[in-house]
C-alpha cells in the first residue's frame, strides 16, 4: 500500500497537489490524505495502522522537517522519522533531502528521494486556475512525478530517481532548442531541481518483495507430459 | 560570494524576464517585479535567484 499525502493550502502547494493527484490516479493500491486531511494526526495514524510500503509526500519542507496542511509539521528529523522505517519515501518539497532524508535512512527507511535545496518551478500566470494545463509548470512537475509512477510500477527507488533525472534532462534539452523568451529562465530552474534531487538508501529497494520464480524442472515436466499424452490417447 | 558585478548581471536578466512568468521559491510564488525587489534587496530569495542564474551562465560557458 502506498500513502499519498498532499496539501493545497497555498499557490505553490496547489500546483504540486494537482500534479501529484494526476500521478495518484494511476496508482491503485493507495491511501490518500489530501488537503485538510494532510495533517500530522492522520499521517501518523495511517503509518501505524496500515502496511505502508512507500510514502509520497507533497508539501512545504525545510532541511529537517516536512509540513502538511497550513504548514503543520508532520515529520521532523529525530522526532518521528522512525515512522518511515522499512519504507521507500519520496518528498516533493524543498530541502528535506539535506537532513530529514538522511535521518530517516538512519531510522530504517529503505530509500529516500527528495530535494536537498529548494524545489523551484515556473508558472505561466495565464494558467493559474488550471495548473495541469500550464506549459511551464509541466516541465518541472512531469519529471518530479516520474518518481511516483516508477516506484508504483515496482521499479527500484534508484531507478525511479534515474528516470526522473532523465526526464529533467529531456526537459532541459527541449527548452535549449526553444527560442521562447521563457527558455533561459526555465532551464536555469530545471538545472537547479535536477542537481539538487537526491537519492539516498538501498539501491534496488522496491515496494514489491522479490519473488523467485523457479524454472520448471524437466524431472517434473516429463512425467506430466507423459500422463497428459496417455490421457489423450485413452479418449 | 556573489560579486557586485554578478548581482547587476542577475538584475538585468530578471528585468528581461517575460511578464507572464512567475517563479515559486521558498514556499511563495513571485512575480517578475517581486523577484526584482528581492534581487535588489540581496535577500535570501534574491540570492537563490542569483545563484541559479549564475549557475546557468557557467553551465553554458562549460
Amino acid at each position: 500500500m502506498i500513502l499519498i499525502f498532499r496539501t493545497n493550502h497555498d499557490l505553490p502547494t496547489q500546483y504540486l497537489y494537482a500534479f501529484m493527484g494526476k500521478a495518484a490516479q494511476s496508482i491503485y493500491n493507495r491511501i490518500e490524505l489530501n488537503g485538510r486531511d494532510a495533517n500530522r494526526e492522520n499521517f501518523e495514524w495511517v503509518l501505524k495502522n496500515y502496511e505502508i510500503s512507500a510514502v509520497f509526500g507533497g508539501g512545504h519542507g525545510d532541511y529537517s522537517k516536512f509540513g502538511g496542511w497550513e504548514n503543520e509539521i508532520v515529520l521532523r528529523a529525530c522526532e518521528n522519522d522512525d515512522l518511515l522505517s522499512g519504507k521507500i519515501v519520496y518528498l516533493l518539497s524543498c530541502r528535506t533531502g539535506r537532513e530529514l532524508g538522511p535521518s530517516s535512512i538512519d531510522k530504517g527507511a529503505r530509500a529516500f528521494i527528495g530535494y536537498a535545496e529548494d524545489f523551484v518551478f515556473a508558472i505561466d500566470e495565464r494558467y493559474l486556475d488550471r495548473p495541469l494545463a500550464d506549459p511551464l509548470a509541466k516541465s518541472f512537475f512531469e519529471p518530479a512525478i516520474e518518481v511516483m509512477y516508477s516506484i508504483a510500477r515496482g521499479e527500484s527507488a534508484d531507478l525511479a530517481w534515474k528516470r526522473s533525472q532523465s526526464k529533467f534532462n529531456a526537459e532541459i534539452s527541449k527548452w535549449m532548442s526553444s527560442t521562447a523568451p521563457e527558455a533561459p529562465y526555465i532551464i536555469s530552474l530545471l538545472i537547479h531541481d535536477r542537481d539538487y534531487q537526491v537519492f539516498i538508501g538501498e539501491e534496488g529497494a522496491t515496494i514489491i518483495p522479490p519473488v523467485a520464480v523457479p524454472a520448471p524442472s524437466p524431472v517434473i515436466l516429463i512425467p506430466i507430459i507423459l500422463i497428459a499424452g496417455a490421457l489423450l490417447l485413452l479418449r | 560570494m556573489i560579486t557586485e558585478e554578478e548581482w547587476e548581471l542577475v538584475e538585468k536578466r530578471i528585468e528581461a524576464m517575460p511578464e507572464h512568468m512567475r517563479i515559486a521559491i521558498l514556499g511563495r510564488v513571485y512575480t517578475k517585479e517581486e523577484l526584482l525587489n528581492e534581487v535588489r534587496a540581496r535577500s535570501e530569495v534574491g540570492e537563490i535567484v542569483a545563484r541559479m542564474q549564475l549557475r546557468y551562465l557557467r553551465y553554458f560557458r562549460g
